[in-house]
């Protein structure tokens, strides 16, 4: 039974359907993430969810009760916005405190709520203070305090990290995903982090265009992408995805040559004849790069980010074609080297050439 | 003009310096070649200013101890007495008090109407084109010059004749027909209603600019948390337009203070002194009566009391 159902919700703005049709279960306590670039309505969908946006067809329930023309304020949601959004000329408390107000909650009460809220975020000592008087991370935990002290049955965050510096991020994360387990509530999250949403969420909504490309959870969905749009989102530095022919097929096993990559992988389906063209996708991290003549093809070394524990080096075959390798950071590399490489058994995806879809 | 001029200039924030020069450490030498420099551009400026506004205005004090005409050729020194003159002079505290009833009434209609309205319009409660029509229907009487709304309202108030009294019998209301502009009671008040149908709208499409710069967000978080429009109002826009209304507030009572213009075109101050401002008294003790110390005392006082204002102004901007 889900929580909050989205079915076949659409949404256009004059000529252009910005949601062609979205369907989300939602289940109680669950962290669900909206992923996807700029534009396929990731965050449309949210500020419907959230009553800023009317819902042009299709329905929108919350614990049983439909939504669509309810207003935001009845919802049972809080949202975090990107901005924050806090009333700049309102103290910290005064922030947490106004919705509080709204709803006619009175003195003692509306003090108990903030002080627990503050406490959670470790906000206690900036209670008195302005929004302007606060650093970057202050003031999203300010966002989020405001959002709690209200209770809703559904938290909504629109890309609420994006305006912070990495190490700030990744503490934000951490923090974000303990306040989860803390509140036990239900968060819809929108991102376009892929990083993000793989460690916050228990569930990722992949999306492109106004529809919805891939649902499940964030191993589910980096293991067994259902089409190359997924794989390509999904993964850093992203899945290669290469031209591959077949060359040969027994049961479930399908081998496949990329210009000289000998590669193969399991499918699912229908398999493909030999002969056939396919595309072949393979993670950095699923490739084994060395020195010297392998079994693979030699590829030219022609630009490395060195991470430290691992080096990802990005290298043309012969052929012309590009391919990103994870080696060992130990290894001495750089660019002008040539290297050959090989696939980890099992770990290399097929997609149709034509549609895209997993094999 | 002169207040349109005003208004950009305050809306565009001219700075006077800027903080935080580029050049760090500039030699003694070099800072003060480039003191010289910025004194040398401003120096038009400055010569400009002290000839036709410092001077004259000093002048203007200095001429208000001595009691003379425009065409004699020497004057008498007096002290004070012109302005004790002025103290007994029951159409001057008259005119004081029309004064300040101008200023309470236009603070009222350009600050709070204004700001109501441009809030209500920036809501986004009317459709787009509802919302532009109305907008640019209340902003247009701004653009007409002084004078000429001055005459077309003569004419719409005029008695019998007039627009404004046919349109009250037709519509039944015939007892309240009056001479607007003839009638003691109601002379000033005319003319203020006048004036504020003239500049509503402008101060509108000011606190309009003023709204829009507020972040969107902080609207729909307030909707979010179920904020009714008054609730709204009151928690962001009155506080996000804050310094535009300091502004808008302290423009539409100095406006009021030398007000001349509308006055005079419409009734001259009158009937029997009761629209009588001091910028109408002022002028006519100078250019009619042609008692030249005593117009410069009137003169000082409003210099005086815009002066003060003023301070308050920069005080009240400086405590944020």
């Amino acid at each position: 039974m889900s929580y909050m159902k989205i079915d076949d919700v659409r949404k256009s703005f004059g000529r252009y359907e910005a949601l062609r049709g979205v369907d989300i279960d939602i289940a109680k306590r669950e962290f669900v993430v909206l992923l996807g670039p700029s534009g396929c309505g990731k965050s449309t969908l949210l500020r419907m969810i959230a009553g800023l946006e009317s819902i042009d067809s299709g329905d929108l329930m919350i614990d049983g009760q439909r939504m669509n023309n309810v207003k935001s304020a009845n919802r049972g949601i809080s949202m975090v916005f990107q901005s924050y959004a806090l009333y700049p000329h309102k103290t910290v408390r005064q922030n947490m405190e106004f919705g509080l107000k709204v709803a006619g909650l009175k003195k003692p009460e509306r003090d108990a709520k903030i002080a627990e809220a503050a406490r959670i975020l470790q906000l206690t000592p900036l209670l008195d203070r302005l929004p302007r008087d606060l650093s970057g991370g202050q003031r999203q935990r300010v966002a989020i305090g405001r959002a709690i002290v209200r209770e809703p049955k559904v938290f909504l965050f629109d890309e609420p990290l994006s305006n912070l510096d990495a190490a700030l991020r990744m503490q934000m994360r951490v923090e974000l995903a303990r306040l989860h387990r803390e509140l036990q509530a239900t968060m819809v999250y929108v991102t376009h982090d892929q990083v993000e949403a793989m460690t916050l969420a228990d569930k990722i909504v992949v999306m492109r265009d106004g529809l919805i490309e891939q649902t499940g959870n964030p191993l589910e969905i980096y293991r067994r992408p259902v089409n190359t749009f997924v794989a390509g989102f999904i993964g850093s530095p992203t899945m290669n995805l290469l031209d591959a022919r077949v060359t040969s097929v027994s049961e479930r096993i399908v081998r496949v040559d990329a210009a000289g990559l000998i590669v193969d992988a399991e499918i699912d389906g229908e398999p493909p004849i030999v002969g056939e063209r396919v595309t072949l996708g393979i993670r950095p991290e699923h490739l084994e790069g060395q020195f010297g003549t392998g079994s693979g093809p030699s590829l030219d070394v022609i630009a490395c980010e060195r991470l430290g524990g691992v080096t990802h080096a990005f290298t043309r075959f012969s052929a012309g074609i590009d391919l990103t390798v994870q080696i060992d950071g130990e290894l001495p590399i750089s660019p002008g080297n040539t290297i050959t490489c090989t696939a980890h058994p099992g770990r290399a995806h097929l997609f149709s050439a034509e549609t895209g879809l997993r094999l | 003009m002169a207040r349109a001029v005003a208004d950009l200039l305050v809306l565009a924030r001219v700075p006077f310096y800027t903080k935080g020069s580029t050049m760090t450490r500039p030699s003694a030498n070099r800072t003060h070649r480039a003191s010289l420099q910025g004194w040398l551009w401003v120096a038009p400026t400055l010569a400009f200013l002290v000839i036709f506004v410092y001077g004259p205005a000093l002048a203007n004090v200095r001429y208000s101890l001595f009691s003379f005409s425009a065409m004699s050729t020497s004057k008498t020194f007096v002290g004070l007495a012109n302005y004790a003159r002025l103290m007994a002079d029951p159409i001057f505290l008259q005119g004081l008090v029309n004064n300040a009833l101008y200023a309470l009434i236009s603070v009222f209609f350009q600050v709070g109407v204004a700001l109501t309205l441009a809030a209500v319009l920036e809501a986004r409660i009317f459709p787009r084109f509802a919302a532009n029509t109305f907008r640019s229907a209340l902003f247009l009487p701004s653009i007409l010059p002084v004078v000429v709304v001055g005459l077309i309202w003569q004419l719409l108030l005029a008695p019998a004749m007039g627009l404004v009294d046919q349109a009250l019998w037709e519509l039944g209301l015939g007892d309240w027909s009056r001479a607007w502009l003839g009638d003691p009671a109601t002379a000033l008040f005319t003319i203020i209603m006048v004036s504020q149908w003239q500049w509503t709208g402008y101060i509108m499409a000011l606190f309009m600019v003023a709204i829009r710069a507020i972040p969107r967000d902080l609207y729909e978080a307030m909707e979010l948390e179920g904020a009714s429009g008054p609730r709204i109002f009151w928690n962001l826009t009155v506080p996000g337009a804050r310094e535009t209304i300091l502004i808008v507030t302290i423009i539409t009572i100095l406006g009021s203070l030398k007000v001349f213009d509308i006055v005079w075109v419409m009734t001259a101050g009158g009937p029997n002194h009761s629209s009588e401002v001091l910028g109408t008294l002022m002028y006519r003790a100078a250019f009619r009566d042609d008692v030249i110390g005593y117009s410069s005392a009137i003169a000082t006082v409003i210099f005086f009391i815009a002066l003060t204002i003023g301070v308050v102004q920069i005080k009240l901007q400086k405590d944020r």
